[in-house]
């Protein structure tokens, strides 16, 4: 009786914390789409040059491995099943839908993730923020609205970097370990890509970037308790945008693969 | 200027200019009491604030008139850095009200209490400069952001902010390139960069050395005088208190135990204060109460 009755304690404090936190990413989102038209574009550039350029090579390195992770992976079975030129087919497909999107996501929500939230907490506890609300300046426009807009593009860009690269990585172990000619493996890879694919990375990157943003910056905002507070927030940072964005991508495969394409 | 805070001399002279100061300046004390017909500036009325079950501010009626430097003292945890961000609108109280400039600000929408906001300015403990930006660029900020000078004026405002903190050596230096005394004084430029009528210190002298201190002293009772600054400062710094002080008020476990001139203070007759002024070793454990020693500094 007592375990049940800690055990239905726990989930409520889960299910209320859960609540609290998308209440108040919803409050930072709507506060920071109030400030849209307010927006400084150098302050933009600065943080499009801080979390998008400085990231282009991890996030190349990442997705040419992931492009060919998945064709070696597959190769045995294709090879079995006699299709092994299918390689590129299935490295296109799975590349431009789901993996670059979502691998980019990931590597981003430690690579800008993290710090924007160390940066915010830092400002928290140094009474910055404070010292920017008492000041009648806005934390939201200052802060938050660069950073989203400046990931949200770069996410978008980085996106595209990483379907190519994972592309590459395919190509690179479909002709080099796989015999599979190179003009049949680009031509395959051609035929399986949709345009409407990319369209659809897009905006799952841009949705993964104000992820990464609303709960760094909202992480960021909380903190308290000096350099462990600190600490506390960049991690949870990382960690809540990984599960958002693992959650949110499960989502666009069911709104996309059935809702809008039918069941 | 003597540093003993038992030794009034060195108190706040008369501004000059101020139309208020003859009849109600006190010579014996050399401190300045605003005529009672002052605009009252900053106001709280039965002022309460909880954390969850602890009350930190129980009741404080406040009055401070324009022009006047209020000294809020108290040992650490009796709630004056509470007492600090609900006057700047950082807490909302629990009860009873505060009022800047006539207005209570927690019944104003957030464009209104902006506006109240940019009529004040605030020097912070650490000085709270903003880490990536440049000295300079913290002065320009409010500047840049609350009004439509050029940016050639802005420099020009800011050299002169800067200036009268004697930083101007500093403007291009970031924060983490000054000592802690100078990003107190690039604070301070920054909280009188849009020529504030209400300046709020908070602990404006701790963790400084004596002459560091006097320096810090010395801006507040200038820029009292001369730009006839309401100011609050809130400190536990007992010669900085009594040398930049109109008037004083302590506060012991979220009440104000006792209000008045810093002779008055002096002579107060309750205990706490007493013991808080004259600071006896033995008294350490009498002075704090428990829970200001179970909670540690920090005001």
């Amino acid at each position: 009786m007592v375990f049940v009755s800690q055990l239905l304690g726990s989930l409520g404090r889960l299910a209320m914390f859960l609540i609290e936190e998308v209440g108040e990413m919803g409050l930072l989102a709507q506060r920071t789409a109030g400030q849209l038209f307010r927006m400084r574009p150098d302050s933009v550039a600065v943080q499009m040059i801080r979390f998008g350029i400085r990231a282009i090579p991890i996030v190349a390195l990442v997705n040419l491995f992931v492009g060919m992770i998945v064709a070696v992976s597959m190769s045995e079975m294709l090879r079995t099943l006699g299709v092994i030129n299918w390689t590129s087919r299935v490295v296109a497909v799975s590349v431009t839908r789901e993996l670059a999107p979502l691998m980019t996501a990931i590597v981003m929500s430690g690579f800008a993730g993290a710090a924007i939230a160390a940066e915010i907490a830092t400002m928290t506890v140094n009474e910055e923020i404070l010292a920017l609300q008492v000041g009648a300046l806005s934390p939201v426009r200052l802060l938050v609205l660069p950073r989203m807009i400046g990931v949200c593009m770069m996410m978008m860009c980085l996106t595209l970097i990483a379907m190519v690269l994972g592309m590459l990585g395919g190509w690179i172990v479909g002709t080099v370990l796989l015999d599979i000619g190179s003009p049949t493996y680009i031509e395959a890879n051609n035929d399986a890509v949709k345009w409407l694919d990319i369209p659809k990375g897009l905006v799952k990157a841009f949705a993964f970037g104000m992820i990464v943003t609303l709960v760094a910056c909202r992480q960021g905002f909380k903190a308290e308790g000096g350099a462990l507070g600190v600490g506390r927030a960049t991690t949870s940072a990382v960690v809540i945008s990984i599960c958002l964005i693992i959650f949110a991508n499960l989502c666009f495969a069911i709104l996309f693969n059935w809702t809008l394409a039918g069941p | 200027m003597s540093d003993d805070p038992q030794n009034v001399a060195g108190h706040s002279p008369p501004r000059p200019g101020a139309p208020a100061l003859p009849p109600s300046y006190d010579p014996a004390h050399t401190a300045y009491l605003p005529a009672t017909n002052a605009q009252v500036v900053v106001q709280t009325e039965n002022l309460i604030k909880r954390f969850g079950e602890k009350t930190v501010l129980n009741g404080i009626n406040l009055t401070v008139r324009r022009g006047e430097t209020l000294v809020i003292m108290g040992a650490s945890g009796c709630g004056k850095s509470t007492l600090l961000r609900c006057l700047l609108g950082a807490h909302p109280p629990d009860e009873g009200s505060v009022r800047l400039f006539g207005q209570d600000m927690w019944s104003l929408m957030p464009p209104e209490m902006d506006a109240v906001r940019k009529r004040f300015g605030t020097l912070f403990q650490s000085g709270a400069l903003f880490s990536s930006m440049t000295v300079g660029e913290n002065v320009a900020l409010p500047l840049k952001e609350h009004t439509d000078l050029s940016q050639d004026m802005i420099d020009l405002m800011v050299k002169v902010k800067l200036e009268l903190v004697g930083l101007r050596e500093a403007e291009d230096l970031l924060p983490s390139q000054i000592s802690g005394g100078m990003a107190k004084r690039a604070g301070l430029a920054r909280a009188i960069a849009l020529d504030p009528e209400l300046l709020f210190y908070d602990e404006p002298t701790s963790g400084l050395d004596p002459i560091m201190t006097g320096i810090i002293d010395g801006l507040i009772m200038d820029l009292a005088r001369t730009m006839n600054v309401t100011s609050i400062v809130v400190t536990h710094d007992l010669k900085s208190a009594f040398r930049v002080a109109d008037r004083m008020v302590v506060l012991n476990e979220g009440r104000v135990v006792a209000e008045g001139m810093p002779h008055e203070i002096k002579g107060h007759p309750d205990p706490f204060v007493r013991r808080f002024i004259q600071g006896p070793i033995e008294a350490k454990t009498a002075i704090y109460p428990k829970s200001a020693l179970d909670k540690g500094p920090g005001g």
